[in-house]
C-alpha cells in the first residue's frame, strides 16, 4: 500500500472518528452519560493520536522524496535540506490545513486532559465543539485539499519537483507561520470553554481560569508570530520595513486586537462579576476572527505576498463556516442572554474598570478598522467597482493616533483602583508619571531642534522651521512623550510595589530587594508579568516611533563610487559570483563609512534559485547598534559594468522593536506560569494565582 | 470510585513503553538487518508510534463504552449538583476575598485614600461574612445519605474546605502582608 493510499485512509478514519465523538459527547452531555463522556474524552485523544499519524506519513513522504504525492512533488525537491523537507509540511495550502488539524487535534487533546475533572459538567460540550472544529477541517482535507492526492499519471509527466518557494526557505519563515497557527488554532480551546459554560449554564467561576490563561497563550504565540513575520519581511523582501499592513498579516491582528481585549475585561468579571455577556461576546469574535484569518490567507479573497493563492471553491466553504459560527454563537448567546447579566454596576469612571471598557472599546474599534480596511478591495470588487488597493498611509492616519491612546491607557490603567479612586490619590499617582512625560517631550523637542540646526549645518532655524520640523513629527514626539510616561507609570508600580513588599512582618526585620522581589512576582505574578509585557510593548513604541526619523535613497551605484546616506557613507567595493547546488549568488560588497572611518562592511546578495530562476530573492545587509541600523538591498544589477541599484536605509531605533518583543514575551512566559493553588484559596493564595 | 473517563492504564506511562519498544525495534534492525537509520527510516518509526497511539485511542474508546455502568452516577450527579449549586457562592467568596487582599495592597501603594478604602473595605467585609455564612449553611443542608455517601468520594472534605470561613483581612490592614 502506497504513502497516499494509507494517509488518504487515516483521514477517512479521522473524518469518522470526529463524527463517532462529536455524537458520543452530545449524547453523553444530553443523558449525563459519564460512559459516554468518558468514550468521547478517549475519542479526542484517538483524533489527535491519528491526526499525529496522517502529519507523520506526510513528513515521512517528504523525507522519503515520494514524488508520486502531488503536494510532496509540489512543494519538496530532493536536493532541500533536511528541516526545510519537514517544514514543507506546512508550506503549502494543503499541508497547513493538516498542520490546523494537527495542532487542533493537540490542543483539544490537551485542554481536554487538563480540565475533564475540573470541568466535569463543562468537558462533554467542550469535546463535541472542539471535534466539530476538527470535523471541518478534516472534511476539508478529504474533500477539497487532499495533501495525500497521488498523480493520476506518471508522476514524470509533471516535471522536475518544485521545491518550497525561496522565499520561503528563511528561518524566521520557518518559525513564523506555525506561531502564527499555533495562537490562531488554541483560540478554539477558549471559545469552546466559552460556548460549553454559556450552554450548560454555568458561567460563573469556572470557565474564566481556564480560559484566560489559554488566551493568553493564544495571544502570546500570536505576537511573537506577527514580529517574527515582520521580521522576516524586513529581512528577506528588502524594502526596508517590517509592517506594511499587508492583508494576511493583519488578519494575525484581528484576533491579537480581540484577544488583547479580553484579556483586560475578563479581570473586571473576575473581580467584579461584571462584562459576562461582552466576555463571551469577545471570546466568540476572537475565535471567528482567527478563522476569518484562515479563511484570508487560503481563499484568495486579498491580495497578498503571504497568501496561497485563489480558491473560490475555499472561499465558499469558509464564508459558510463563518457564518454559521457566527449565527450559532451568538445564537446560543442570546438564548442565556438573561443568565448572563452582570452582578454589579459601574460605580465611577474613575476606576480601574472603567479604564479597562474604554481599552476594550479601543481594541475592537481598532480590530474592526483594519477587518474593514482589509476586505473593502474585495467588497468594492465583489460590488463590480474594480478592485482598489488600500495604501499604507489610510491604516497610518488612523491606528497611529489610535495606538497612541492605547499606549496612554497602559500608563493610566495601573494607577486606577478598582470600584473608584478619589482625586487626592490621583493626583499624587499621576504626579511623577506626567512629570517624567512632559520632561520627555520638552527633551525631545529640544533634541529635534538640535538635529534640525545640525542638519542646516550649524545655522540657526527660523521658527517656521523648528514648528514645521515639530508638525511633521508630531506623532513620534506624541509617542515618546506617552513612552517616557508610561514607563515612569510602570517603575512607579514596581518601586511601590516593592516598598510594600519589604516592610516586616511584624517582630521581623525589612525583607532585602532580592527577596521582596521575588515575593512581588511569586505573589503577584499576573499582575507583575502584566506590568512587564506593558513594559516590553513600550519599548516595542519607542523602536517603532523612530521610523519617523528614518532615511532612504535609492540610487545606482558603480564600483569604487561612495554615496552619502544620512552621517554615513557607502562605497561600492565589487561583486562576487559564486554558486551553490541550490543557487546562484551575486553579492556586493559595500563599505560604510563614518567621519572616514570604516564602520563595517556588508555583502547584500541577490540569488537565483534554479527551481524559479524568474523569481530572485534578495538578501539585506544591515549594521545594527542600539540606536539605528543600516540597511542595504540590492535590487538590480549589471553584471557587464557592475553597476548596482541598491536601496540604502537608516532605521532608527528599529532594533527596539526587538528588544521590547523579547521584553514582552517574557511578561507573557510571567503569567502563563500562574497556577492556583487550590480550589478555595485564602485571600494570600487567590491573589498569588490572581495578582 | 473508578473514574469511566480514565483510560486503561497511564498515557504517559504508554507513550514511554512505546518509545522504549520503537528504539529497541530500531536498534535490533540495525544491528541484525544492517538498516540505515536515515531520516525516512526515522520518520517511519515517529509514524508507527503515532498510529499505535491512535489504535489505544480507539481501543479506549471501546473500553469506554463496554464498561459496566458506575453505580454511583446518580449520586455522583446529586453531588455534582449540590457543588453546581454552591459554584456561584463559592466564585463570590474567592472574588471577595481577592478584593478585600487587592483593596488592601492598593491602599499600601497609596492608590486609595483612607476614607475610601475605609468605605470599599467595609462592604466587600460584609459581603465576605454573609458568603461565607450561606456557604456554611448550605453544606448543613446536605442529606445526611448524600453527605455519608459523599464523604465516601472524599468530596465532602473538598466542601467543607471550600465553605470554613477564611480569614478575612482585619479591618485595619497590615502592609506587611498586603501584596497580593
Amino acid at each position: 500500500m502506497s504513502v497516499a493510499t494509507l494517509g488518504t485512509i487515516t483521514l477517512l478514519v479521522l473524518f469518522a472518528m470526529c463524527l463517532t465523538t462529536a455524537g458520543l459527547a452530545m449524547v453523553g452531555a444530553h443523558q449525563r452519560s459519564t460512559r459516554l463522556i468518558g468514550a468521547s474524552v478517549q475519542g479526542v485523544y484517538a483524533i489527535a493520536a491519528l491526526a499525529g499519524f496522517a502529519s507523520s506519513l506526510i513528513i515521512y513522504a517528504f523525507l522519503a522524496d515520494d514524488f508520486s504525492i502531488q503536494y510532496v512533488h509540489h512543494t519538496s525537491d530532493s536536493a532541500m535540506p533536511l528541516f526545510y523537507k519537514i517544514t514543507a509540511f506546512w508550506g503549502g495550502l494543503d499541508g497547513s490545513l493538516l498542520f490546523w488539524v494537527l495542532l487542533l487535534s493537540g490542543f483539544s487533546a490537551m485542554a481536554v486532559a487538563a480540565n475533564r475533572r475540573r470541568h466535569a459538567d463543562l468537558i462533554a460540550h467542550v469535546i463535541w465543539i472542539l471535534v466539530l472544529i476538527d470535523l471541518f477541517f478534516v472534511g476539508l482535507l478529504i474533500f477539497v485539499k487532499n495533501p495525500f492526492e497521488p498523480f493520476l499519471l506518471e508522476p514524470e509527466l509533471a516535471g522536475n519537483p518544485r521545491g518550497l518557494n525561496p522565499l520561503l526557505q528563511n528561518a524566521y519563515m520557518i518559525i513564523h507561520p506555525p506561531s502564527l497557527y499555533l495562537g490562531y488554532v488554541s483560540l478554539a480551546v477558549p471559545y469552546a470553554f466559552g460556548m460549553a459554560a454559556v450552554i450548560a449554564g454555568q458561567v460563573d467561576a469556572a470557565w474564566q481560569q481556564s480560559v484566560r490563561r489559554w488566551t493568553l497563550f493564544s495571544w502570546t504565540f500570536l505576537s511573537f508570530g506577527l514580529v517574527l513575520g515582520g521580521l522576516w519581511a524586513y529581512e528577506e523582501l528588502g524594502w526596508g520595513g517590517y509592517w506594511a499592513w499587508d492583508p494576511v498579516e493583519n488578519a494575525g491582528l484581528f484576533p491579537w486586537f480581540t484577544a488583547t481585549a479580553f484579556l483586560h475585561s475578563i479581570m473586571i468579571q473576575e473581580r467584579r462579576g461584571m462584562m459576562r455577556r461582552w466576555n463571551v461576546s469577545l471570546v466568540i469574535i476572537s475565535f471567528w476572527l482567527s478563522i476569518v484569518g484562515t479563511f484570508l490567507t487560503r481563499s484568495g479573497v486579498v491580495q497578498s505576498v503571504h497568501a496561497f493563492g485563489k480558491d473560490p471553491v475555499l472561499a465558499w466553504i469558509f464564508g459558510v463556516f463563518l457564518l454559521v459560527i457566527l449565527f450559532g454563537s451568538f445564537g446560543v448567546l442570546f438564548w442565556r442572554w438573561r443568565l448572563l447579566r452582570s452582578r454589579a454596576e459601574l460605580e465611577s469612571v474613575l476606576s480601574r474598570e472603567f479604564a479597562f471598557i474604554i481599552n476594550n472599546w479601543l481594541f475592537l474599534a481598532m480590530a474592526m478598522f483594519v477587518l474593514g480596511s482589509t476586505m473593502w478591495p474585495t467588497f468594492h470588487e465583489w460590488l463590480g467597482q474594480g478592485r482598489i488597493t488600500i495604501r499604507e498611509s489610510h491604516y497610518n492616519h488612523y491606528m497611529i493616533p489610535a495606538g497612541l491612546a492605547a499606549l496612554l491607557l497602559t500608563g493610566i490603567g495601573p494607577h486606577m483602583a478598582w470600584r473608584r479612586s478619589s482625586t487626592e490619590s490621583l493626583q499624587q499617582q499621576f504626579k511623577i508619571p506626567l512629570s517624567v512625560g512632559l520632561i520627555t517631550l520638552v527633551g525631545v523637542m529640544i533634541w529635534e531642534f538640535l538635529r534640525l540646526k545640525q542638519m542646516l549645518g550649524g545655522t540657526m532655524p527660523s521658527v517656521e522651521q523648528v514648528r514645521a520640523a515639530w508638525m511633521d513629527h508630531v506623532w513620534a514626539l506624541a509617542c515618546f512623550s506617552l513612552c517616557g510616561f508610561t514607563i515612569a507609570t510602570i517603575s512607579q508600580e514596581f518601586v511601590r510595589g516593592l516598598a510594600v513588599a519589604r516592610k516586616p512582618a511584624p517582630g521581623k526585620p525589612p525583607r532585602s530587594l532580592v527577596d521582596a522581589t521575588i515575593r512581588l512576582f511569586m505573589q503577584a505574578r499576573r499582575r507583575y508579568g502584566g506590568y512587564v509585557i506593558h513594559l516590553g510593548i513600550t519599548v516595542m513604541c519607542f523602536g517603532i516611533a523612530g521610523k519617523a526619523y528614518g532615511i532612504e535613497r535609492k540610487v545606482d551605484i558603480a564600483p569604487g563610487e561612495t554615496v552619502q546616506l544620512g552621517h554615513y557613507e557607502v562605497r561600492h567595493d565589487g561583486l562576487r559570483a559564486t554558486e551553490d547546488w541550490q543557487k546562484q549568488m551575486i553579492t556586493g560588497e559595500f563599505a560604510i563609512l563614518r567621519d572616514g572611518e570604516l564602520v563595517e562592511k556588508l555583502q547584500p546578495a541577490r540569488w537565483w534559485y534554479f527551481q524559479l530562476p524568474e523569481q530572485p530573492t534578495t538578501e539585506v545587509a544591515r549594521h545594527m547598534s542600539l540606536g539605528e541600523d543600516v540597511y542595504l538591498s540590492m535590487m538590480d544589477l549589471d553584471l557587464t559594468t557592475g553597476k548596482t541599484q541598491l536601496r540604502m536605509f537608516i532605521n532608527p531605533l528599529v532594533n527596539w522593536v526587538w528588544i521590547g518583543t523579547a521584553i514582552m514575551l517574557f511578561g507573557s512566559a510571567i503569567c502563563i506560569g500562574t497556577r492556583r493553588q487550590t480550589q478555595a484559596p485564602g485571600p494570600e493564595q487567590g491573589d498569588a494565582a490572581h495578582g | 470510585m473508578a473514574d469511566p473517563t480514565e483510560s486503561p492504564g497511564s498515557p504517559w506511562l504508554f507513550l514511554g513503553f512505546t518509545l522504549a519498544i520503537a528504539a529497541t525495534v530500531l536498534v535490533v534492525l540495525r544491528l541484525v538487518v544492517g538498516v540505515a537509520l536515515d531520516a525516512p527510516t526515522l520518520g517511519l518509526a515517529v509514524a508507527c508510534i503515532a498510529l499505535i497511539g491512535a489504535l489505544r485511542g480507539m481501543w479506549g474508546v471501546v473500553f469506554a463504552l463496554t464498561r459496566p455502568t458506575v453505580e454511583t452516577i446518580v449520586a455522583e450527579s446529586e453531588a455534582g449538583l449540590a457543588i453546581g449549586s454552591r459554584a456561584g457562592l463559592r466564585e463570590e467568596k474567592q472574588r471577595v476575598l481577592r478584593a478585600i487582599k487587592e483593596l488592601e495592597f492598593d491602599h499600601a501603594m497609596g492608590k486609595l485614600s483612607a476614607e475610601d478604602f475605609k468605605q470599599v473595605g467595609a462592604g466587600y467585609r460584609l459581603r465576605a461574612i454573609e458568603v461565607m455564612r450561606a456557604l456554611e449553611e448550605d453544606l448543613g443542608e446536605l442529606h445526611p445519605l448524600l453527605r455519608e455517601h459523599l464523604e465516601g468520594l472524599g468530596v465532602v472534605a473538598e466542601l467543607v474546605g471550600a465553605a470554613e470561613p477564611a480569614p478575612v483581612a482585619e479591618p485595619e490592614p497590615s502592609s506587611a502582608e498586603a501584596v497580593p
